[in-house]
C-alpha cells in the first residue's frame, strides 16, 4: 500500500494525539477547545502554494493529575515549523520536544516523524494549552481534516482560510448525527474567504477490531485542492480526476525500466508456455513468489514506483514496485499490461473527489481478448482472476496512455472463497473413525497457504493437522495427502483418515453422536453494550460440511436434530439432517454474501447466531434396536 | 558585518560537509577493510555451499556462525586541563558472523533484514578537553545462489530510521534473498572508550538453538589487562586458554552438528541446556577497587569468592543508601519507638514486614496518579529491599540471616556472574523459622515464593554485637519447599440449568486459593485501592484518601485519588470476565455477579465469587439433555504427542492441589445417567487423582481432587506425571444423560 494516504490520515488525525489508550467517555483528560486553521499562501521564491496550518488544543485535567502525551507528525512534505506549550499559563521548565523516526506497523521503512513530549497536567483542573505551526509543501497533501481526537472534544473550530486565487472544494464528511455548524465569511483585508466549522461534544476515537476505515465512520472535512492562480499564472492541482492522473502519470515518466532485462527473466518465465494465459500465470505467479512485499515508502517516492528490473533484483518490493514488474515482465511477453491505482475497502472515496486520499493501492490491469484481469502481486497465493475482498467492487483508475480509464474491479461473490469438507464416517467405540477430503478456493485458501508457509517448513504438517482437526487434540488425522502447498494456482485439497475420539457418546443403548466438531460462527454474536462500531468481516465466506454417518448393524435412528434455516440478504445459514438407508447424512451451508453487519443489524445478527449455537448443539441419537 | 557573519557561516558550512564527507570516505574504507577481513580468506566451515541432504526438511541451517571479540588498548597523548598527559584509550571489536541456509519462505522472512545502530558517539567535551566513547557498526551480506554464484549485497540500501550527526540507526531489507539461497552476513561493532572501562557482555550462548547448527565457534583476543570470567552451563565444554606473543589472552570454544532446541513444557533453560556465558573488562587503573574481575585472569566456571567479597562489602558499607520508611511505621504503631523492645519478635517482624510491603508498593505519586491495575503486577528488587530489612532488624536487634539464591527458572547457583543474578531473603530463626521474601504486593509474612523453593542459598549473618556493620559469611543452606497442601485451588461450583433456556447453565462459583496458585490470580482481581486500605489498616495507618484528608497540605489530593480509584475501579468486572475465560476458555454469556470474599493480602485463603451463565455446555438430544460436566472443572490441555516422551527433567511450578467440588441441579422430570464415567482413581509416586459422582433426588454431586506433590521429577517419572495429567483430561471429557422420566 502507497504510504502517503496512510500518512496524510495520521497527519490529519495525529494531531494533539495521545499514544495511551486511556481515552475514552469518562477520559480524565478532554480537549476543552481546539482551534485548527489552515491557510494557503503563496511562496513567490518558489512559485509554489504552501498550507500554513496553526492548532492550538487545550487540554483540561478533569479528575485526577497525570500526564498527557502530545504526539505530532510530520514528514518530508510536511514540516513542523513551531511548537509552543503550557501548563496553567507557565511552560514547564523541564519539557524538550523530541523529533524521531516513527515506525509505523507493517512497514519496513517510511518517512513518518513525530515530535512528541509529555506534559504533566498537576492537579485537577489543570489546563494545557499546546500550539503547533506547520507547513504542508503542497496543496496535494493537504487531503482530510477530522474533527475526533484521541480525548473527547467539546468544543473544536476548523478554520480554512482561501484567498479568492485559491480554488478548493471543502467535502463534509459522516457529519450526520454530529452537531456541526459552518460560516462563511469574506475577509476583505486578505481578499480571502474564510470557512468556519464548529462542532461540539465529539466523543473520543476509541479503536475496535475489524471496523471499517475512519473516512467511513468519524466526521470530517474531505479537502479537494483544485488550483491556483496567486501571481498571474495557474497552478492545477486536482480539478479533476484527469488532473490526478496527468500527476501521477508525471511521475511516471521518471521510471526508466531495463526492457532488455525485464524481456530475458519474462522469457525465462514463460519458457516453454504456448497459451497465452499459461504465460500470464507464470509471470503473475513468478511475481508472487519470488518478490517480498515490503513496504518501503519516502516523499514523493510514496507514489512513484520502483524500476521493474530493481524490484527483480532485490526480490522485494512494495505494491508500485509489484505492480510494476508485474506489468513490464507482461508487457515483455507483448501483453497489454497498465498499472492501475485504487483505494481498498479501507477507504470510503473513489475518484469522484479527486484526491490523494481516494487512493492507497497500485496493481496492474492485463488488457486480455476484450477482458481486463486485475492481478495484485501482494495477494501471495490469490490465483488469477480471483480477488481480495479489500479490493472487490472497488473504483479503479487505470493508465491509457495520456487518458484513463476509470471502471470497478469485479464484486465477487461468496462462492470465490469455497470451503468444503466432506466426511464419511463410522462408530467406533465412542469413536468416530473415518475419511475426509476438504478443499478450499480463493482466500480460503489463500488463508491457509499464507499461514502454513509463515510456518518452518518443520512445523507445517503439524500445523495444518491442528487446522484441520480445529484445535482439538482428540481429532487424530492419518494418512494426510495433499495438493502442493505452494501453488497459487487451482484449489488446494486435502484428504487423509481421521479418528475422533469422544465424539460419541453411550448411555444404555443410546449413542449420542456430535456430527459437527467445528461448529463456526457459534456463540460469535456482538456485546451490543460495548461494541460501538460496524463489523467486517475480512472476506466473504462459503462454508459446506457434509458428514455422512453409517448407521451401525443393529441400531436404528431414534432422534435426528431439527433443520435449521436461516436466510437474509447478507447471510445464509443452513443446516439438515437427511436419513437414507443405514446412513444419515449431516449437511452444513454457512454463507456471508456480505462481509459487513451494521451496527444497526447486530440484533437480527445476534438472534440468529443464537438459533445457530442452538442448533449446534443438538445431537443425533441412535438406539440398539 | 553581515556579510562578514555570512563569510563565516559559508566556511563553516564548507566545514562541516567536508567533514561530514571525509567520515562518510572513512566508513566506506572501513567498511571495505572489514569486508576484505571476513570473506576473502574465510576459515573452511564459512565456505561450505552445500548441507546434508537429510537436513531438506530443515526450516534454515546454520551453517556456521561465529562470535569474536577483540579488545586492545593504546596510551594516547592529550591535551588536557593541565596540558599534555596520557590517556588510555580502550578498543573493543565484536564480529557476528553467520551463514544460513534458507529452506523455506518463514526463514527468508527471519532473515530478510538487518536493523543496527550505525553510529553512536557518546563522546563528552568540555572546554578543549574531549573524552571519546564512540561505537560504530559495519555489516555485509552475500548471497550464494545455488548455481554457486555470489550476490554482495548493497549495504549502500540501507535506509536510516535515525540519522543525526551522533546517532545513526539503520535498517537494510537483504535484496535478491530467496529460498534455497545461502545468506551470508556479519555484524561489525567497534567500540573506543577513553577514561573509561565498561564491562562487557555477558554474552549467553546456549550450544544449539531454532535452526540445527553445523558449526559454531567462540573467540576472544583480549588484552593481557582485561579480566575475564565465564562460565558453562549444563554440560557445555570449557573454553580452549591460551596467550598470544603479546600475551593477549585467548579463548575458544567450537562445536559441531549441535541439534535445534525443541520447546518442551516444564523446563528452566538456564538449569537444562548447555550454554556458555562470557563477560570481561579491561582494568584501568582507576578501576573499581571492588570489581571481582581479576587483571589478566580468566576465571571459569564457578561463583567467584570475589563477587561475594563484593557483596559482603555492599552489606557492610554505610554508604549503601537504606529505606527505613517501614522501620518508622512499625514505630509509630507501637507508640514510638521506645516501644519496640516491648513487643515480641513475631510481632514486630510482621508488623515490620507488612509496614514494607504498604512502603514498598503502594507508595504512590503525588504528582501523577496511575493506580491503575498495571501497578499490582509491582515486583520488588529483592537484593536492595533484603539490604534496606536487614538494617531495620538490626536496629531492632534481631538476629537474622540474608540469603542469597538463584530462582529455579534462572542459572543454578554456582554459574552466578554477576549481583543482579541473585535474589536475596532473609531467615530469622530465634525458636520458629520465619523467612521474609521481598517479591510481589501479595506475598506474605513468612510466605517463600515458589520459584526460590528447593534451590541452595549462601547465607550471611550480621554481628550484632560489632560496633560498625559486620556481615560474615555462613555457609549454605536449602530453602524450604511448600507442600501440595499449602498450593491449593479449591472451587466449589453450584450449576443449575438457565430458567429460560435449557441450553444454557448458570454456573455459581466459589473459588479459594492458596499459597502459590494465589498470586495471579490475586494480581487481576484485587483493587490497588482495596489492597493499599488492607495494609494500612494492619499497621494501624489510615487508607490512603483518609490519611490524605488529615493533612491539610495534601486534602486537595483527596478528591483526586478517590477520582481515579472509582475510574479503575469501573474496569474490575472486565477483570473478572477475563479470569472466566482464562479458566473456561470460553467467555461467559453474562457475569451476573461477582465479589472478592477473602481478598487474601494476611490469610492463608485467597477467596472470591462469580456468578455467570455459559453456552455450549449442554447438548439436546431428543427430549434428553447430554451435559458436558467434565467442562466444568475448566479447560484442561492434553499433552500432545511430542511432549509425551522426555529426557529433560520436569520443572513443575510448585507442588499443588486442585479440588474441584461440582452440584448439578437435576431439573423436574429428569433423571441421571452416566455418573459411573467420573469415577477415577490413580495414585502414584508423584500425585494422586481421585475422581467420584454421586446424585440425590436435588443434584448431581462430582468431586474431583488432583495432587502433584513435588515441584521437581526426574525425567523418568514423567510416565507417572502423564497418569495424572491424562486422568483428569479424561474426567474434563466425561458426559451425563440427563433422560426425561417417563
Amino acid at each position: 500500500m502507497k504510504l502517503p494516504v496512510t500518512l496524510l490520515l495520521l497527519l490529519a488525525f495525529g494531531i494533539k494525539a495521545s499514544a495511551g489508550n486511556f481515552a475514552s467517555k469518562d477520559s480524565n483528560i478532554i480537549i476543552s477547545n481546539a482551534k485548527d486553521v489552515y491557510e494557503f499562501v503563496y511562496d513567490k521564491s518558489s512559485n509554489s502554494v504552501q498550507v500554513k496550518e496553526s492548532s492550538t488544543t487545550i487540554y483540561n485535567c478533569n479528575d485526577f493529575r497525570s500526564t498527557l502525551p502530545v504526539v505530532e507528525f510530520y514528514n518530508e512534505k510536511v514540516t513542523i515549523d513551531d511548537v509552543d506549550f503550557s501548563v496553567d499559563g507557565k511552560k514547564p521548565k523541564d519539557v524538550k520536544p523530541v523529533y524521531s523516526y516513527y515506525e509505523i506497523d507493517d512497514y519496513f521503512y517510511s518517512d513518518a516523524h513525530i515530535c512528541y513530549f509529555p506534559l504533566l497536567l498537576d492537579k485537577k483542573g489543570s489546563v494545557a494549552q499546546v500550539s503547533f505551526q506547520k507547513t504542508i509543501q503542497d496543496p496535494r497533501y493537504f487531503t482530510n481534516v477530522f474533527f475526533d481526537e484521541i480525548f473527547p472534544v467539546a468544543l473544536k473550530q476548523i478554520v480554512f482560510k482561501v484567498p479568492k486565487w485559491m480554488n478548493i472544494e471543502l467535502k463534509e464528511m459522516n457529519f450526520n448525527g454530529y452537531t456541526i455548524s459552518k460560516t462563511k465569511d469574506y475577509d476583505s483585508k486578505n481578499d480571502e474567504d474564510v470557512y468556519t466549522y464548529t462542532a461540539s461534544n465529539i466523543e473520543s476515537r476509541d479503536g475496535e477490531a475489524s471496523c471499517p476505515g475512519p473516512t467511513y465512520i468519524y466526521p470530517h472535512i474531505l479537502v479537494i485542492s483544485k488550483e491556483a492562480n496567486p501571481a498571474g499564472t495557474t497552478i492545477t492541482y486536482f480539478k479533476s480526476t484527469a488532473d490526478q492522473y496527468a500527476w501521477y502519470r508525471s511521475l511516471l515518466k521518471d521510471i526508466s525500466n531495463n526492457e532488455t532485462i525485464i524481456k530475458a527473466k519474462a522469457d525465462e518465465i514463460t519458457a516453454g508456455k504456448t497459451n497465452d494465459i499459461d504465460k500470464i500465470k507464470a509471470i503473475f505467479y513468478w511475481v508472487q513468489n519470488n518478490v517480498r512485499y515490503i513496504a518501503f515508502e519516502d516523499g514523493i517516492a510514496g507514489f512513484l514506483p520502483d524500476k521493474a528490473d530493481e524490484v527483480m533484483r532485490k526480490k522485494y518490493g512494495d505494491c508500485k514496485g509489484m505492480a510494476n514488474l508485474t506489468k513490464e515482465l507482461l508487457k515483455a511477453e507483448g501483453f497489454d499490461a497498465r498499472l492501475c491505482w485504487l483505494g481498498t475497502n479501507h477507504i470510503a472515496y473513489d475518484y469522484s473527489t479527486p484526491s490523494l486520499a481516494v487512493d492507497n493501492h497500485m496493481i496492474c490491469a492485463l488488457m486480455y481478448k476484450g477482458k481486463t484481469y486485475f492481478l495484485d502481486a501482494t495477494e501471495n497465493y490469490l490465483a488469477l482472476n480471483n480477488y481480495a475482498e479489500r479490493i472487490q467492487g472497488r473504483q479503479i483508475l487505470i493508465e491509457d496512455g495520456d487518458k484513463y480509464i476509470l471502471t470497478h474491479v469485479p464484486e465477487e461473490t461468496y462462492t470465490q472463497n469455497l470451503d468444503s469438507e466432506k466426511r464419511v464416517l463410522t462408530i467406533n467405540g465412542t469413536d468416530l473413525n473415518g475419511t475426509v477430503n476438504q478443499s478450499w478456493k480463493g482466500e480460503e485458501k489463500e488463508y491457509i497457504l499464507y499461514e502454513l508457509n509463515t510456518v518452518k517448513k518443520d512445523k507445517s504438517q503439524d500445523a495444518l493437522k491442528r487446522y484441520l482437526a480445529n484445535g482439538s487434540a482428540d481429532y487424530k488425522i492419518t494418512d494426510l495427502k495433499t495438493s502442493s502447498l505452494d501453488s497459487i494456482d487451482g484449489d488446494l485439497t486435502a484428504s487423509y483418515s481421521m479418528v475422533h475420539s469422544n465424539a460419541v457418546t453411550s448411555f444404555g443403548k443410546d449413542y449420542y453422536v456430535d456430527l459437527d466438531f467445528k461448529k463456526e460462527l457459534s456463540s460469535s454474536d456482538f456485546d451490543t453494550s460495548k461494541r460501538k462500531l460496524d463489523y467486517l468481516f475480512p472476506y466473504k465466506t462459503h462454508i459446506e460440511r457434509i458428514t455422512e454417518l453409517t448407521v451401525p448393524a443393529g441400531y436404528k435412528i431414534s432422534s435426528v436434530p431439527p433443520d435449521l434455516s436461516i436466510s437474509n440478504s447478507n447471510y445464509d445459514f443452513s443446516i439438515t439432517y437427511k436419513q437414507q438407508p443405514n446412513k444419515v447424512v449431516y449437511h452444513k451451508s454457512i454463507i456471508l454474501k456480505n462481509t459487513h453487519v451494521a451496527k444497526a443489524n447486530f440484533k437480527q445478527w445476534n438472534d440468529d447466531i443464537a438459533k445457530l449455537t442452538e442448533a449446534y448443539n443438538q445431537q443425533l441419537v441412535l438406539t440398539q434396536q | 558585518m553581515r556579510t562578514k557573519f555570512l563569510f563565516i557561516a559559508a566556511i563553516l558550512c564548507i566545514v562541516i560537509n567536508a567533514s561530514a564527507q571525509k567520515d562518510e570516505a572513512e566508513y566506506k574504507q572501513r567498511s571495505q577493510d572489514i569486508q576484505s577481513e571476513l570473506w576473502s580468506n574465510p576459515a573452511k566451515e564459512f565456505a561450505v555451499k552445500a548441507i546434508p541432504s537429510t537436513m531438506d526438511s530443515e526450516s534454515a541451517v546454520i551453517i556456521a556462525t561465529s562470535f569474536d571479540v577483540v579488545n586492545s588498548a593504546k596510551m594516547k597523548m592529550k591535551f588536557g586541563a593541565l596540558g599534555f598527559g596520557s590517556v588510555q584509550r580502550v578498543f573493543y571489536q565484536t564480529t557476528f558472523h553467520e551463514r544460513v541456509k534458507i529452506n523455506d519462505k518463514a526463514a527468508l522472512e527471519d532473515y530478510s533484514t538487518i536493523e543496527y545502530q550505525k553510529k553512536l558517539d557518546k563522546s563528552v567535551s568540555v572546554a578543549l578537553i574531549k573524552v571519546y566513547n564512540k561505537t560504530t557498526t559495519y555489516i555485509g551480506a552475500k548471497i550464494i545462489k545455488p548455481d554457486g554464484k555470489e550476490i554482495v549485497v548493497n549495504t549502500d540500501e540501507e535506509v536510516l530510521t535515525k540519522d543525526e550527526t551522533k546517532n545513526k540507526a539503520g535498517k537494510l531489507a537483504i535484496s535478491d534473498l530467496q529460498v534455497g539461497d545461502i545468506l551470508d552476513y556479519y555484524i561489525r561493532i567497534e567500540q573506543m572508550q577513553e577514561l573509561n572501562s565498561d564491562m562487557q557482555g555477558p554474552y549467553t550462548f546456549f550450544l544449539g538453538g531454532e535452526y540445527p547448527i553445523l558449526y559454531q565457534s567462540i573467540k576472544l583476543q583480549l588484552d593481557e589487562k582485561s579480566g575475564v570470567e565465564y562460565i558453562t552451563g549444563n554440560g557445555a565444554p570449557a573454553m580452549k586458554e591460551m596467550r598470544d606473543d603479546d600475551d593477549n589472552i585467548i579463548l575458544f570454544s567450537e562445536q559441531r552438528n549441535l541439534p535445534k532446541i525443541q520447546s518442551s513444557l516444564f523446563t528452566s533453560s538456564y538449569r537444562q541446556y548447555p550454554y556458555i556465558s562470557i563477560q570481561y573488562m579491561f582494568i584501568t587503573k582507576g578501576a573499581d577497587a571492588s570489581t571481582h574481575f581479576s587483571k589478566g585472569e580468566v576465571k571459569h566456571g564457578f561463583l567467584s569468592d570475589a563477587l561475594l567479597d563484593q557483596f559482603q562489602k555492599i552489606l557492610q558499607s554505610n554508604a549503601v543508601p537504606v529505606n527505613y520508611s517501614a522501620y518508622i511505621k512499625t514505630a509509630n504503631y507501637f507508640g514510638g519507638e521506645k516501644h519496640l523492645k516491648d513487643q515480641s519478635q513475631d510481632t514486630l517482624v510482621k508488623t515490620l514486614y507488612n509496614a514494607w510491603r504498604l512502603t514498598t508498593f503502594c507508595d504512590f505519586s503525588t504528582t501523577n496518579i496511575d493506580i491503575t491495575n498495571d501497578n499490582n503486577y509491582a515486583q520488588a528488587n529483592s537484593l536492595i529491599c533484603a539490604i534496606s530489612m536487614s538494617r531495620m532488624l538490626r536496629t531492632l536487634g534481631i538476629d537474622h540471616e540474608i540469603v542469597l539464591l538463584c530462582p529455579r527458572n534462572s542459572n543454578k547457583l554456582k554459574d552466578v556472574m554477576n549481583l543482579g543474578d541473585f535474589e536475596a531473603m532473609i531467615h530469622l530463626k530465634n525458636g520458629k523459622d520465619y523467612w521474609l521474601a521481598f517479591n510481589d504486593i501479595v506475598t506474605q509474612f513468612n510466605e517463600i515464593p515458589a520459584r526460590f523453593q528447593g534451590e541452595d542459598a549462601l547465607t550471611f549473618r550480621p554481628d550484632m554485637d560489632a560496633k560498625n556493620l559486620e556481615y560474615n559469611p555462613m555457609g549454605k543452606q536449602k530453602i524450604p519447599v511448600a507442600s501440595a497442601d499449602k498450593n491449593t485451588e479449591t472451587e466449589n461450583i453450584n450449576v443449575a440449568f438457565n430458567s429460560s433456556n435449557m441450553q444454557q447453565l448458570q454456573i455459581d462459583r466459589s473459588t479459594t486459593l492458596s499459597g502459590a496458585t494465589r498470586h495471579y490470580t490475586q494480581k487481576e482481581l484485587l483493587m490497588m485501592e482495596d489492597m493499599q486500605a488492607d495494609l494500612a489498616t494492619s499497621v494501624n495507618e489510615k487508607k490512603l484518601t483518609d490519611r490524605l484528608a488529615d493533612d491539610k497540605k495534601q486534602q486537595k489530593l483527596v478528591t483526586e485519588f478517590s477520582a481515579a480509584f472509582a475510574k479503575e475501579k469501573t474496569n474490575q468486572k472486565s477483570y473478572f470476565e477475563d479470569e472466566i475465560k482464562e479458566q473456561y476458555d470460553q467467555s461467559a454469556k453474562d457475569v451476573s455477579s461477582y465479589e472478592v470474599k477473602d481478598a487474601g493480602m494476611f490469610s492463608s485463603n485467597f477467596m472470591y465469587h462469580t456468578n455467570f451463565t455459559m453456552d455450549n455446555y449442554v447438548k439436546k438430544a431428543g427430549n434428553n439433555y447430554i451435559i458436558e460436566a467434565g467442562k466444568l472443572l475448566g479447560s484442561v490441555t492434553k499433552i500432545e504427542e511430542k511432549d509425551r516422551t522426555r529426557t529433560l527433567d520436569v520443572y513443575m511450578p510448585y507442588a499443588r492441589t486442585y479440588t474441584y467440588n461440582i452440584s448439578l441441579a437435576l431439573p423436574a422430570g429428569y433423571k441421571v445417567k452416566g455418573l459411573e464415567n467420573f469415577n477415577k482413581n490413580v495414585s502414584n509416586e508423584t500425585g494422586s487423582l481421585t475422581s467420584t459422582a454421586t446424585a440425590d433426588a436435588a443434584a448431581v454431586h462430582i468431586t474431583i481432587k488432583q495432587q502433584f506433590l513435588k515441584n521437581f521429577e526426574v525425567a523418568a517419572s514423567w510416565p507417572k506425571l502423564l497418569e495424572l495429567m491424562d486422568g483428569l483430561y479424561d474426567v474434563s471429557n466425561q458426559k451425563l444423560l440427563f433422560e426425561k422420566s417417563n
